[in-house]
């Protein structure tokens, strides 16, 4: 139980000796002099403070007292802490706030006196580097006229008139009234520089000023005289006319001599302003651009091989790199796994289940219909754009050249078409030479730049253009190649410069395609596939486009398609051969920079040899139809030789398996070396692949039989005389090849990731908890920046606090001081006043 | 009737065997013009009006044989009307003995002969080419049956069911060359009313097994089948408990203990029906269709299951499509009826064919092998042998399979850690270089996957297809080499791909930024002269 207050006050007292017995015996025979009185009163009124519950401030605990925890704060005596600051604040900043104004001091300018970073050798350094540098500039700069200014205070001359500077940049001389500053090859302007030697250079600016402003006057008092002598001069003629009476003519020059000078003074002052003519381009040496064109063939190989490596993506979609938390529940069931890999919806659950097994199990019979509709439908809104159907595509009338009319025939400006059919008015029945330059022209009168809305219109010609290709390739044997050629390159240029239009142009015409090669797999009565036009279209997007990307809109759809003819299109006529045979070599043109795999290609280029081989039973590695389709050639195959196939050869409809005449073999061989060369180009491609052996061991097989069933057989042998030797030749090769690849195989090491961490859903719990421990972070060095960062931010607030203080204060005395200077003044008036009134 | 006396009766009725009409009739006959709906209506009423107009049945019959649908059917609905208020009337039920030699009796005889000669010309029209007559009969037809099993029961007040006219339709309708109105009356009738259910089935397997032994032309034989397996599958109604089996054609009292009602009954009968199917002849697509629908629609409404498992392992060991097929039902049994198959992970591991990727079934089987190999108790050399062979089959197949083999390898591996090693090979040192390098362990040609050496591998295969052509089975293979975190793909969403749905998704991309373009172009696109090496596409012409 805590005494009362007066108890407490009584004790107090007692304890500080200045309550009860005053003069004791103990005391007077100590006789300790008494404290004085002024002693007591401090004592007192101590006393008195500390029982004032008035001057105690309390802040009250939301939660109570905790366990006896000191809470920093909790109890204060705010007013004696403001006592405290103000007298400090009397002490240090009324002292400051009154010299202020009256006193000077020595500001300390030397070169990183201040500055905390340096240490006190560095400094020295550092100014003894200086002064060496301004010494050796004094001594050096003057007349170098190498020496680049790069150092403003040290440049040498500049240039004046009038004594002023011309520069713009001179900071000094545009202000100077005097006008008289010419060099400032003086170290004394350094910021570092003491007070003393600043004066000094500013007495010597002074000295050059005048020295200068002097020369000035001295110059214009010449010129004054010199245009006095110069009137007197001109007077002369009419004082000599008087004197001797002749009329001279009077010079015009010295009348115009001020006027010059002014027109002078301006040009110079302009040529001041000039800024110096800069050194043009010259011509580059044949080195240079050699340089540059590979430079810039080399940022352009960079850039194809981030995309054929993925880097740069149609879009960039941060779905996957999302990983799964704790917090997942599992239950984005709308998400389809496939289509986070941007396959599409699939077929859906419709149809998987009801497919009534028939006759041929394989897909390529079962493309289904719905696939047929959707591509009817597309078909449609192909042509509807394109305003031209199918037939009259076909139809069009072949090429025919006016050979009497060659110059007549061709107009300098044509309308630039929008549609095929009006491509084909405009092409009339020209050559395609002509048509060439008939395009180049619509390029020339159409060019962008001439009139608006000309872009618009080489966009939709552009696309025209490859249709043209296509049909030129459908319809017409006889033109020559280098027509061809340069009609590519025009598409080519289109190309480069619509990139969006013409890729639009190719994907429709794509298609077209893949429409008549749907129906040409369910129903093989369809004979309008494949068509030269197809293999164009093929073969322009391979030269054309970027055929390496990871992905392409229009690369990666044709290789689909031509993936999807190699493996369910049938073989069954000597065109269909020729045509897979060529996707074949278009599917590795189109890999040859990427190296991806083709399963489709391979396949296919199995399938073509084991057509060739009379046996049944085929090695395991590829898919196999029931009755696989087989080339039976009989007979001879003297005085044939392996020629180059036709693209035209693909209309060849005779049955594969009824060969007969010498061209028709010479087709089915030629073809067929073909394959062997397109499988070993593969076979070189894909070095380096993992599953090399995998991939063409089925392959070698075949070959295998193929050449022992050429060696065991004398009709086989002559019948396949042709390409015995390049059976052989491949086989042996192949062999080598897989050989050698299998050799550097290596076991799969596809996990080599840090081991996965098992996630802990354990709540947190601190073991040894305490209400004054802020911060529980294991990372010592973590936590020693918190730390520091929590002191940093108390510190600022104190100072801020006590800045407002200070200004607080400031302004408080201030407003006393006013306020006493204006009551002084008051007071002094009434004082006048009445010595007025009391004298008055 | 005009006719009163037994021995005019007599004549009349001679004359009616022979010439179908008697001389009366055939003279009103000439009479009458051409029957119009007033005058058949007309005749259905002097009909209901008195026994004298009891010969206007004869005419109505004649009616129904007219070329106009319009009035057979018309004439057809008048007799049906006619003769059930007759069989309401009681004119029909046995006569007592008493009334022999009557002239009811000779009525009665009269009538019968009528009915019968009636009903035989309904089932005629059953194969009228005309929908609507046909059905229009089928529905008297049973509606006939209905009748008779309430109004002609031998004996009074019992359950009885008129079985020999449904026989008859059934028969008939089996032996249709169209199995339209079949297909209607398994709608209708068959899966609605348990009674018309029970006996057709029952029928169906007795003329089935009829069928068999009669030895029948082949192509009438195909079709009976072909009509009998369509009306089979199209059942739809498999009762669980007999307390669903409710409803009927003809009211079956409660006392009554009909095999109707019993739910074992009614799953024999289908069972029944089924075996009879399965013992003739079947062709091919008769087959892969029977084995299709065979674990939805029979092996779980049927009495004894067993009694299919010859037939599936039968079909199961064929080989091809006809084992995809059969595993469905195959695996049904030994879930649910313990049916023991050894070997079959041997078997299942052989089906893993050559053409496995590429057949159309392929979605179909990859759901049950899923389900095969979900077990995380099978032998770590095992799993590792299908992942092996999957993907050995991977490499020469087309993409829409690659991204289902793929997630699928993936789902395995998460399952059975211990097959990370077809992945991730640790033990590998250089010095094995000579072991590794050479040859892959994987035995391809070994049959049991215990045996096959695939633990010794690894994957090569399936880290090759991350260089696949299509940039999303490219990408989607490379899940095999990132960090396993996701705990499992689901298999359904990879399922239904094809060459079709990818190039649908390709084109319904549209373009944002501009493709990129090659940046040099070939000087030529083909070799014509020789002397030109830069051509893109050397060896070929225009």
């Amino acid at each position: 139980m805590a005494k009362s207050q007066l108890k407490q006050l009584k004790e107090r007292l007692k304890l500080s000796g200045l309550t009860g017995q005053t003069n004791t015996k103990k005391q007077k025979k100590g006789r300790v002099p008494a404290a004085s009185r002024q002693d007591k009163d401090n004592l007192l009124s101590s006393i008195r403070d500390e029982f004032n519950p008035f001057e105690v401030k309390t802040t009250r605990q939301k939660h109570g007292d905790i366990l006896g925890r000191k809470v920093q704060g909790a109890t204060g005596r705010p007013g004696l802490s403001k006592q405290i600051g103000e007298e400090n604040r009397r002490r240090t900043l009324q002292n400051e706030l009154e010299r202020k104004n009256k006193v000077g001091a020595i500001v300390d300018r030397r070169f990183g006196e201040h500055d905390p970073n340096m240490t006190a050798e560095e400094r020295m350094l550092e100014r003894f580097t200086r002064e060496r540098q301004s010494r050796s500039a004094r001594n050096s700069s003057l007349f170098n006229l190498e020496g680049d200014d790069d150092d403003g205070d040290f440049g040498g001359d500049r240039l004046t008139h009038f004594g002023q500077s011309l520069s713009l940049d001179d900071e000094f001389s545009l202000g100077d009234a005097t006008g008289g500053l010419k060099r400032r090859g003086d170290d004394s302007e350094d910021d570092g520089e003491p007070e003393r030697k600043k004066s000094k250079n500013e007495v010597m600016k002074e000295v050059i000023a005048k020295s200068k402003m002097y020369k000035h006057e001295r110059q214009k008092a010449k010129e004054e005289d010199q245009d006095q002598i110069a009137e007197l001069d001109g007077e002369m003629d009419d004082l000599r006319s008087l004197l001797f009476g002749s009329t001279a003519q009077p010079s015009q020059q010295t009348e115009r001599a001020p006027a010059k000078d002014s027109e002078y003074d301006e040009n110079v002052r302009e040529l001041g302003f000039d800024r110096r003519a800069q050194p043009s381009d010259r011509t580059k040496t044949t080195e240079e651009l050699a340089e540059e064109r590979a430079k810039q063939l080399k940022e352009l190989e960079d850039q194809r091989l981030r995309r054929m490596r993925g880097e740069i993506t149609e879009e960039d979609d941060e779905r996957n790199s999302r990983k799964p938390d704790a917090d997942d529940l599992e239950d984005d069931f709308e998400l389809d796994d496939a289509a986070d890999f941007g396959f599409g919806r699939g077929l859906g659950d419709s149809e998987s289940e009801e497919e009534i097994a028939d006759g041929n199990e394989f897909e390529a019979a079962g493309s289904d219909e719905s696939s047929d509709e959707k591509a009817e439908t597309v078909e449609r809104m192909s042509t509807s754009t394109n305003a031209t159907p199918l037939s009259t595509r076909r139809s069009k009338p072949s090429v025919e050249l006016s050979e009497d009319d060659i110059k007549s025939g061709l107009k300098f400006t044509y309308n630039c078409p929008s549609s095929y059919d009006e491509l084909l008015e405009v092409f009339e029945a020209h050559g395609i030479d002509k048509q060439l330059v008939i395009i180049d022209r619509i390029m020339t009168l159409y060019h962008p730049s001439l009139a608006a809305g000309n872009k618009e219109k080489l966009m939709k010609f552009g696309p025209l253009l490859i249709e043209h290709a296509a049909t030129i390739a459908d319809d017409s044997s006889d033109v020559s190649e280098e027509l061809f050629n340069k009609l590519v390159k025009k598409i080519y240029d289109f190309t480069q410069s619509y990139p969006e239009e013409m890729a639009l142009g190719f994907r429709s015409q794509l298609q077209i395609t893949r429409q008549r090669l749907q129906s040409a797999i369910s129903n093989s009565e369809v004979t309008d596939y494949p068509l030269p036009s197809d293999m164009v279209s093929f073969i322009l997007i391979g030269m054309i486009f970027s055929t390496s990307d990871y992905f392409h809109l229009v690369a990666t759809p044709a290789m689909l398609l031509i993936g999807q003819h190699l493996s369910q299109f049938p073989v069954s006529t000597l065109g269909d051969y020729a045509s897979s045979s060529l996707l074949a070599r278009l599917s590795l043109k189109y890999q040859t920079l990427s190296k991806r795999y083709v399963p489709e290609a391979v396949n296919y280029l199995n399938h073509s040899i084991f057509s060739f081989i009379q046996q049944e039973s085929a090695p395991q590695g590829f898919p196999l139809t029931e009755n696989p389709a087989k080339i039976v050639i009989e007979g001879s195959s003297k005085g044939i030789s392996i020629r180059n196939l036709k693209v035209s050869d693909i209309m060849t409809d005779t049955n594969i398996s009824k060969i007969s005449t010498p061209a028709e073999k010479q087709l089915v061989l030629s073809t067929f070396k073909s394959d062997l060369d397109s499988l070993l180009e593969f076979a070189s491609l894909w070095k380096g692949k993992d599953a090399y052996k995998e991939i063409f061991s089925p392959s070698l097989a075949l070959l295998d039989t193929l050449s022992s069933e050429i060696s065991a057989s004398k009709k086989r042998s002559v019948a396949l005389g042709l390409i015995r030797e390049r059976v052989t030749e491949s086989t042996n090769q192949l062999r080598r090849l897989i050989n050698l690849q299998t050799l550097s195989r290596k076991p799969l090491m596809l996990q080599q990731h840090k081991p996965i961490p098992i996630p802990t859903y354990a709540p947190k719990f601190e073991e040894n908890y305490s209400v004054d421990k802020k911060s529980y972070d294991p990372n010592v060095q973590r936590q020693e920046i918190s730390k520091l960062k929590a002191q940093v931010k108390k510190e600022r607030k104190g100072a801020l606090r006590e800045l407002r203080k200070d200004n607080a204060f400031i302004s408080r005395e201030k407003l006393a001081a006013k306020k006493k200077k204006d009551s002084d003044y008051h007071a002094m008036l009434a004082r006048l006043e009445r010595n007025v009134a009391s004298e008055g | 009737m005009p006719e009163a006396t037994t021995d005019k009766k007599k004549a009349k009725r001679a004359e009616d065997s022979s010439t179908d009409l008697p001389s009366v009739k055939r003279a009103r006959t000439a009479t009458t013009p051409t029957p119009t709906p007033e005058l058949i209506l007309d005749l259905e009423k002097q009909i209901s009006n008195s026994t004298e107009h009891y010969n206007n049945l004869v005419y109505l019959l004649q009616y129904m044989k007219n070329e106009d649908p319009q009035i057979s059917l018309l004439s057809a609905t008048a007799l049906f009307r006619s003769f059930a208020k007759m069989m309401l009337a009681g004119l029909f039920s046995p006569l007592k003995k008493s009334m022999a030699g009557t002239p009811q009796e000779t009525l009665s005889i009269w009538l019968k002969e009528k009915y019968k000669e009636y009903k035989s010309q309904l089932i005629e029209l059953l194969t009228q080419e005309d929908a609507e007559t046909a059905f229009t009969s089928l529905t008297i037809l049973i509606r006939l049956v209905k009748e008779e099993s309430t109004h002609l029961s031998p004996r009074k007040d019992e359950y009885y069911f008129a079985k020999t006219l449904l026989k008859r339709v059934v028969s008939a309708l089996l032996n249709l060359s169209t199995d339209d109105l079949l297909l209607e009356f398994v709608d209708k009738y068959v899966d609605v009313y348990y009674d018309i259910r029970y006996h057709f089935l029952n029928f169906a397997s007795i003329l089935a097994t009829e069928q068999i032994e009669e030895q029948a032309s082949s192509e009438h034989e195909a079709q009976f089948t072909m009509n009998l397996i369509s009306a089979l599958a199209a059942i739809t109604s498999f009762p669980e408990d007999a307390s669903e089996i409710i409803e009927f054609l003809v009211a079956v009292p409660v006392k009554e203990k009909t095999p109707v009602k019993k739910l074992s009954s009614q799953r024999g009968a289908l069972q029944d029906s089924w075996l009879a199917v399965l013992k003739g002849k079947l062709n091919t697509g008769q087959y892969k269709y029977i084995l299709q629908i065979m674990h939805k629609k029979i092996v779980p409404n049927i009495n004894k299951p067993q009694l299919l498992m010859d037939f599936l392992t039968d079909s199961y060991d064929a080989g091809g499509v006809v084992s995809l097929l059969s595993l469905n039902a195959l695996f049904l049994l030994m879930q649910k009826y313990n049916l023991d198959y050894p070997n079959f992970y041997t078997k299942l591991y052989a089906l893993l064919d050559r053409n496995i990727l590429h057949v159309k079934h392929r979605s179909r089987f990859f759901r049950l092998l899923d389900l095969f190999l979900s077990s995380t108790h099978l032998p770590a050399a095992l799993v590792a042998s299908f992942i092996k062979r999957l993907s050995r089959l991977a490499i020469s197949a087309p993409p829409s399979a690659i991204v289902i083999v793929v997630p699928f390898v993936y789902n395995l591996l998460k399952r059975h850690t211990t097959c990370n090693l077809l992945l991730q090979r640790t033990d590998f040192t250089n010095a094995d270089s000579s072991k590794f390098g050479l040859n892959d362990p994987f035995n391809d040609e070994e049959s049991d996957p215990n045996k096959t050496g695939a633990m010794e591998s690894s994957v090569w295969e399936l880290a090759t297809l991350q260089d696949h052509y299509h940039p999303n089975v490219g990408t989607l293979a490379k899940i095999l080499s990132e960090p396993f975190y996701k705990p499992s793909y689901n298999i359904e969403d990879f399922m239904d791909h094809s060459y079709t749905t990818m190039l649908d998704a390709e084109f319904v991309k549209n373009i944002r930024k501009p493709p990129a373009v090659e940046f040099e172009i070939a000087a030529s696109v083909f070799t014509s002269n020789e002397k030109n090496q830069q051509a893109y596409l050397s060896g070929w012409e225009l």
